[in-house]
């Protein structure tokens, strides 16, 4: 099975190049904290003295989250925007971070790591923006043909309220299975992107659908795989964050090293999906 | 002129002119001043009522009455001209062209009315506009009497009229085959004898349908026939006497009898499950939709909750039965909406055990059984009489009886309660100021109605239930209640009480309690205090010559540090509050003083060798009135870990949604 050698040589290709994993997740960690710490300093400033801060240990506190709203919410616009700005920067960075991904994972090389992963980062950065623009496109409207396939058969009156649960049921995997597709044709674009150069991006996308097309069965089965790795590790994640009981700064700092731990791993799942569908294509 | 003992016997006479008919309750709890008796025909082609009715009314004054008013709401619905249409917009432009094409006007019409006298006063009716002269709203009529209603004597009326039923109409109306039937007959308005809530002279007390309001009546027996296709199930406020079935016709007769109530409502639908149960001698039967019976055991355990709960604080559920209507998806129009002895309680099995609207919604319309029907208050001029007294009770009993709150999930322990929610609810309005709970329903022209009636309502109770303690807010209820019962309590009657009860258990602090009571009720004014500071000083020793120059003080090793600590407190909204206030001291002890709360701001001293390191205000949350619950303390020192909890997790999503977000590049 391709398949599973696939993934076992994505995992190596990573593990190899595990420093991406973690730029990665430098980059991904300065930039949140970009727009935590403003959070911090704000709760700082304005409830900092209140004794009623004792109650968010516990977690989540309805009456301290609706009454800061109320009296200091203002506070949260700027932190909003910001983080917006934030977020819009990380995907430009990640759109950069593309072509090296892709020419690194594809290499493997033994020395100029580094040289490879800027130089191709710098090289594709046009081109995978305008692909990551394209897809954007696609993936819109695929959204909204299956939100207005969702509104035409629970508009008008209903029976009873099992109509939209049913609709929901039958759209929303139907809905997956379609985006599905796209993603997958967006990753596998970016592949050949990066290791057949082309002059316009339409040839690239051909000559990856032609790609799917031939190998449709065993690309959508890897990604599905992929996907059941990354919900395992979301799943596992939560159970384990429910387990630890905050009372302490020193469980404050258990839980953010846990959950660090698992955006980390999240990370390197990311980068193996990458991996696996170089070596699958390569191995093919 | 009469004099009062012949006034008593003639009061006593038509009394038991009124009840001669079958009986439930061995004695009656109420006056049973309107009493109906009606026949009616549901056309379910036409969509419309055909029914006559008898009304027999005593008057409970010594007035001699010329004219009668009666409520006629489905005129409400009878074009967008209505002051019920034009105060409900909102209504208008949601609903469907379909709707208004197809039975959205509705209307309800008197054909023939008849005295017992035999006069014909059909010519003796005219629509009147008694809160807002608007010449188009046909929602309250009069009858010009040809015989006078005379002091405490008995009157019959014979009225025949029909109706066109509105679809999917507010709280009433029909959808497909589902009819909730509420307001939907001429119903008398309430004759205020003088000193009946603020009635200086004898009056009628007849508003017309408005969009925020919609009962006050007076007590009585309903005795009342509803003839409906054989195949619909029916049921209605009281109990069911009869069924009987008219085979050839392919109708059914229900006959329903329900006493000592204010209103009466009906139900009918072919679909509907009926699960009925005898529980602690009442007769409780939930009607329901097949697709809704997932949530069947959490209508009763709420329902019994609520009634265990009103038997021990109040006094147990009067009438021997009570029915819940859970509608349809497509009647939902019917909302949850509460009359007597029946309610409407909307439910989706598509909402997870963790959400709790089915028990709350129970909780809430159940408990109006007692707030509004029983203790039968002005809902269209005091709402918050009802529904503040009841979001009050129904926040108890979820955080009682579900003590996981209306919503919960077990990530970062999120837990909603319901006490805390109803809090919130107020304190999110647009304009927590635009109109004090003693405000007219109809005269919130510009929202905030909601907030005030149940928000505000509710904190009012829960501030004063903190402010006044838990066995005193209870003996006033239970006072407020044994004295009200069956009768129509002002909010002037339920302050009179309040005065009367929290002196014997507070009567320091009580002039206090009553100034707050004020202007909780009757002003708009809002509470917010704050502890601005909390500074030590560390008192230096004296040192050097003072008044003996002879010898100068030096510096004593082991002398105990002496701090000088000061918290100061800002009430900064216009409401004054008694306070209790605690300060913290760095050996683990506080110490509580009581604030009058009248100053705009306060400060307490301490000077020893202790070092104050917090004051906090209201430490017990007795104020929740108080709009900021945040700034009623202050720390000496930053509290971080709260912050850094708070970080750690923010952050943490944050990075967790950077890596999702770039999945679609
Ligand atoms: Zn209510």
């Amino acid at each position: 099975m391709n398949i599973f050698k696939a993934i076992q040589q994505g995992f190596f290709k990573v593990w190899i190049c595990k420093r991406m994993v973690l730029l990665l997740y430098i980059a991904i960690f300065l930039m949140a904290l970009c727009i935590a710490y403003p959070l911090k300093k704000l709760l700082e400033s304005t409830v900092g003295h209140s004794l009623m801060v004792q109650d968010l240990m516990k977690g989540f506190d309805y009456e301290f989250f609706n009454d800061f709203n109320n009296a200091y919410g203002v506070g949260w616009t700027p932190i909003f925007d910001q983080s917006i700005v934030v977020v819009l920067l990380f995907l430009l960075l990640y759109v950069f971070f593309s072509g090296g991904i892709y020419a690194v994972l594809t290499q493997v090389p033994k020395s100029n790591y580094r040289a490879i992963f800027w130089a191709n980062s710098a090289q594709y950065f046009w081109k995978i923006l305008r692909l990551s623009l394209f897809f954007l496109v696609i993936h819109s409207l695929v959204f909204a043909l299956f939100a207005l396939l969702f509104y035409a058969l629970v508009n008008g009156e209903l029976q009873n309220e099992g109509v939209i649960s049913t609709a929901l049921k039958i759209v929303l995997p139907c809905y997956y299975l379609v985006a599905l597709f796209f993603f997958v044709w967006q990753d596998y674009s970016k592949y050949f992107l990066v290791t057949a150069p082309k002059k316009w991006i339409i040839s690239t996308l051909v000559e990856s659908f032609r790609f799917l097309r031939a190998h449709l069965m065993n690309v959508y089965f890897l990604y599905l795989i992929n996907m059941l790795f990354w919900g395992v590790l979301v799943f596992i994640n939560y159970r384990i964050t429910l387990l630890i009981d905050i009372e302490s700064y020193s469980t404050i700092l258990l839980s953010f090293f846990v959950s660090q731990l698992f955006l980390l791993i999240r990370i390197f799942i990311k980068l193996i999906n990458i991996g696996s569908i170089v070596s699958y294509t390569s191995l093919d | 002129m009469f004099s009062k003992d012949l006034f008593l016997i003639i009061f006593i006479l038509a009394y038991f002119s009124a009840s001669t008919q079958d009986t439930i309750q061995k004695v009656p709890l109420s006056n049973r001043t309107a009493n109906y008796s009606i026949d009616l025909f549901l056309d379910t082609n036409l969509k419309q009522v055909k029914a006559n009715q008898r009304i027999n009314f005593v008057n409970p004054s010594s007035d001699t009455i010329h004219t009668m008013l009666f409520h006629m709401y489905y005129n409400a619905f009878k074009n967008n001209q209505s002051s019920f249409n034009q105060e409900a917009d909102r209504f208008m432009k949601s609903n469907t062209d379909e709707n208004q094409e197809d039975g959205q006007w509705s209307w309800i019409n008197i054909k023939k009315v008849q005295d017992a006298f035999g006069n014909n006063l059909i010519d003796s009716l005219h629509y009147i506009s008694p809160d807002d002269s608007n010449h188009y709203d046909q929602t309250v009529l009069q009858l010009r009497l040809q015989e006078p209603i005379l002091p405490f004597q008995s009157y019959q009326v014979d009225v025949e009229w029909d109706s066109k039923i509105p679809k999917s109409g507010v709280r009433t109306g029909y959808n497909r085959n589902y009819y909730f039937m509420v307001q939907w007959y001429p119903k008398l308005g309430v004759y205020e004898p003088s000193g009946t809530r603020f009635a200086t002279k004898g009056q009628w007390n007849c508003h017309q349908y408005h969009a925020n309001t919609e009962y006050y009546s007076d007590f009585g027996v309903y005795d009342v026939r509803m003839n409906v296709p054989q195949d619909y199930i029916v049921a209605a406020s009281g109990y069911q006497i009869k069924q009987e079935l008219d085979s050839n016709a392919q109708r059914s007769i229900y006959t329903y009898l329900a006493e000592d109530v204010i209103d009466f409502a009906w139900t009918a639908n072919p679909d509907f499950i009926v699960h009925s149960e005898l529980w602690q001698g009442i007769q409780i039967k939930l009607l329901v939709m097949p697709e809704h019976e997932c949530n069947k055991d959490r209508f009763l355990e709420a329902a019994k909750h609520t009634l265990s709960f009103f038997e021990s604080y109040l006094e147990k559920y009067p009438y021997p039965s009570l029915t819940i209507v859970s509608p349809p998806y497509y009647g939902l129009f019917s909302g949850a909406m509460e009359y007597p002895t029946l309610f409407t309680a909307p439910t989706l099995c598509i909402l997870p055990p963790n959400i709790r609207t089915t028990e709350t919604i129970t909780m809430h319309e159940l408990t109006h059984q007692y707030f509004m029907q029983i203790l039968a208050t002005n809902e269209q001029e005091e709402a918050w009489m009802d529904e503040g007294f009841t979001a009050f009770f129904e926040a108890k009993m979820m955080d009682k009886f579900y003590p996981q709150g209306v919503f919960n999930i077990d990530y970062l322990n999120f837990n909603l309660g319901s006490e805390e929610f109803r809090r919130g609810r107020f304190f999110n309005a647009e304009n927590i100021k635009i109109g004090p709970m003693s405000k007219f329903g109809w005269k919130f022209k510009h929202g905030g109605h909601r907030e005030i009636v149940y928000g505000k309502g509710a904190l009012f109770l829960k501030t004063l239930e903190g402010l006044v303690g838990d066995i005193c807010f209870k003996k006033i209820i239970q006072t407020y209640y044994k004295r009200w019962k069956y009768k129509h309590p002002c909010r002037n009657d339920f302050m009179a009480v309040v005065q009367e009860i929290v002196p014997q258990f507070h009567p320091i602090k009580s002039k206090g309690i009553l100034d707050f009571m004020h202007q909780a009720i009757e002003q708009t004014v809002e509470c917010d205090y704050v502890v601005q500071t909390v500074q030590v000083q560390d008192l230096e020793q004296k040192l050097g010559y003072f008044e003996d120059l002879s010898s100068a003080r030096k510096a004593q090793k082991d002398s105990v540090q002496i701090y000088k600590s000061k918290a100061v407190f800002f009430r900064t909204g216009e409401m004054i509050v008694p306070q209790d206030i605690r300060l913290f001291f760095d050996d683990g002890t506080t110490a509580m003083y009581y604030w009058d709360g009248k100053e705009r701001s306060h400060e307490i001293l301490y000077t020893g060798h202790k070092k104050m390191l917090a004051a906090q205000i209201d430490p017990y949350y007795k104020v929740s009135i108080d709009k900021n619950l945040i700034n009623n303390s202050y720390t000496l020192d930053q509290q971080s870990s709260g912050i850094e909890r708070v970080f750690v997790s923010f952050m943490t999503w944050i990075q967790a949604s950077m890596i999702t977000a770039s999945s679609i590049i």
